[in-house]
């Protein structure tokens, strides 16, 4: 069992004052997938990973001390610069929830650790779009969590790939999860013989037995096998020892871990598709754009290559997020031109911001950077 | 084209973080005129938005965006048209946890009727830690029977990533090839 399973994760911080510390606890609070506590509110544990806050002016000495004296302790630094040659992941400030938490996986799952190394060379600023990207390559499908909220970055223009990747949304975790969904029955779902997950589809509720490194993997290897059964009456887990969670939210989460920049069987590339509705997107797994695509399908019907044209972000993100609202059954695909023609025209833009320099552009680029 | 008066108002029932989402975002310390609640108000927390509230964003030309908390007893509702005309959206806080909040929807749906003829609303659910339903897509598929599809969230009004994915999706709801 890794060290992050099924427990609390308690977190050290490193040059934090109460109010940095702050933003952290209420971060963990908010984080509903794993349990997160700082050092100081989980009295007796010994800590799990660290957080080094750079920004101070004793900073590399906080550096030096934290690596010497704790070589092995898996460990993430904030900063307000990126540092591309730190030997750990770093995360550019401000601190961003649909950032912090894919970093602090990835922090435990590949343990980097400091080391006795030497402290992290203040570099030429880079984009922190940049170091979230290195700091995570075996994301590239859902890479840039900080750019959820963001609006498009990409400067070349985004075209569709010639060749698109798919998967069969009915087989793996994704299609056992709504197998369970459309049955409605309480079930225990196992992976490789491991009991992994508790679904209770009718309260849309799910308890994660597994650490989510775990369940992501299951999704990624296709090999893996994955049964369910129904719930017996020994299936009681220590309630200490599991994470609750929203089930249509590890829905939407597993779809991007199968997706990872590809399109479900079931959804044609030309055909027109639309939301039903927005997703609950403030409390859903990020993709980057997310607010953005959602904004534009639910809207109007629009084909694949339509939407990648008129919002210029990678395909990639909009497979991953269609994947995603089609797990849900937020997604109508269009087939009959009857359809096409009965779904309403594409609604006027409210309010025409001249160029990138309207007043609401600059809101944008203000509420982006709070 | 409607002319925008770099304004967004927060709207809602009593007690459903309309001064505290402004101060997730603003500049400023949000100015209140909060008064000892009486009355009914009394029973959901000790004092209450009386006038309004408001809050500032500074842009980056030395422009500004006015934040506005209208007050959220009904007997104030004379404010609301005066605060939401030039608006560029309304942002709709929902208090999960009040008798019935899918009626305080439709109320202020309705009540601003005439602004949401040419301004986005975008609706944030609070307090859903303390009763979890609705959920938001249950109020999703309500809106969309009413043949509407804002943006509908679960939200902590502390939260300043929540307020500000309220703000953004608004902004996205205008144009969603808004570039910052």
């Amino acid at each position: 069992m890794s060290a992050t399973q099924n427990k609390v994760i308690c977190v050290k911080t490193v040059g934090m004052d109460s109010r940095k510390q702050a933003v952290f606890r209420m971060a963990f609070k908010m984080h509903t997938m794993q349990r997160y506590e700082l050092a100081e509110d989980a009295i007796g544990m010994k800590p799990d990973l660290a957080i080094v806050d750079m920004d101070c002016v004793d900073g590399n000495l906080l550096w030096e001390n934290h690596g010497s004296e704790n070589p092995d302790l898996p460990t993430l630094i904030v900063s307000m610069i990126s540092l591309p040659d730190a030997p750990v992941p770093v995360l550019v400030k401000p601190v961003r929830i649909e950032t912090l938490f894919p970093l602090l996986r990835q922090v435990l799952s590949e343990r980097t650790t400091p080391g006795r190394q030497n402290p992290p060379q203040s570099p030429p600023q880079s984009p922190p779009l940049q170091v979230v990207q290195n700091a995570q390559p075996e994301l590239a499908s859902q890479p840039v969590p900080s750019s959820v909220n963001a609006p498009s970055s990409q400067p070349a223009m985004q075209k569709m790939p010639e060749q698109v990747g798919r998967f069969d949304p009915t087989r793996g975790l994704l299609g056992t999860l709504q197998e369970i969904l459309q049955a409605k029955r309480p079930s225990m779902v196992m992976i490789a013989n491991q009991n992994s997950l508790i679904v209770f589809p009718e309260q849309e509720r799910v308890m994660v037995l597994q650490d989510l490194t775990q369940l992501k993997n299951a999704c990624e290897n296709e090999g893996v096998i994955i049964t369910t059964r129904a719930l017996q009456k020994e299936d009681k887990p220590d309630n200490r020892n599991i994470v609750v969670s929203n089930f249509v939210g590890l829905l939407w989460q597993v779809a991007i871990w199968t997706s990872r920049g590809r399109l479900p069987d079931g959804i044609p590339v030309h055909a027109p598709v639309k939301l039903k509705y927005w997703p609950n997107l403030t409390r859903m797994a990020p993709i980057p754009n997310a607010l953005r695509m959602a904004a534009f399908l639910v809207r109007s019907p629009s084909s694949l290559p339509v939407a990648v044209r008129m919002l210029n972000v990678p395909p990639a993100n909009l497979f991953d997020f269609l994947s995603a609202a089609y797990s849900i059954g937020l997604l109508d695909v269009i087939e009959s031109r009857r359809e096409a023609a009965e779904t309403p025209p594409v609604e006027p833009v409210l309010v025409k911001d001249e160029a990138k320099g309207g007043m609401l552009s600059r809101l944008l680029r203000r509420i982006v950077g709070l | 084209m409607r002319k925008l008066d770099n304004k967004i108002i927060f709207t809602g029932p009593v007690g459903a973080g309309k001064t505290t989402a402004i101060g997730a975002i603003s500049d400023i310390p949000p100015v209140t005129t909060d008064a000892n609640a009486s009355d009914m108000t009394l029973n959901r927390k000790g004092y209450t938005t009386v006038a309004m509230d408001y809050g500032l964003l500074h842009l980056d030309d030395g422009s500004k965006v006015h934040l506005y908390g209208t007050p959220g007893q009904e007997r104030f509702d004379f404010m609301w048209e005066i605060l939401s005309n030039g608006a560029i959206g309304l942002i709709l806080l929902l208090d999960n946890s009040r008798q019935n909040p899918e009626k305080d929807m439709e109320f202020f749906l309705d009540a601003f009727k005439d602004m949401l003829k040419g301004a986005p609303v975008v609706i944030g659910v609070t307090k859903t830690d303390l009763k979890p339903t609705p959920t938001a897509g249950t109020y999703a598929r309500m809106l969309e029977k009413m043949g509407m599809r804002p943006p509908i969230f679960e939200i902590d009004g502390r939260s300043r990533e929540d307020v500000k994915n309220l703000v953004m999706a608004m902004l996205f709801s205008i144009d969603p090839g808004l570039e910052g």
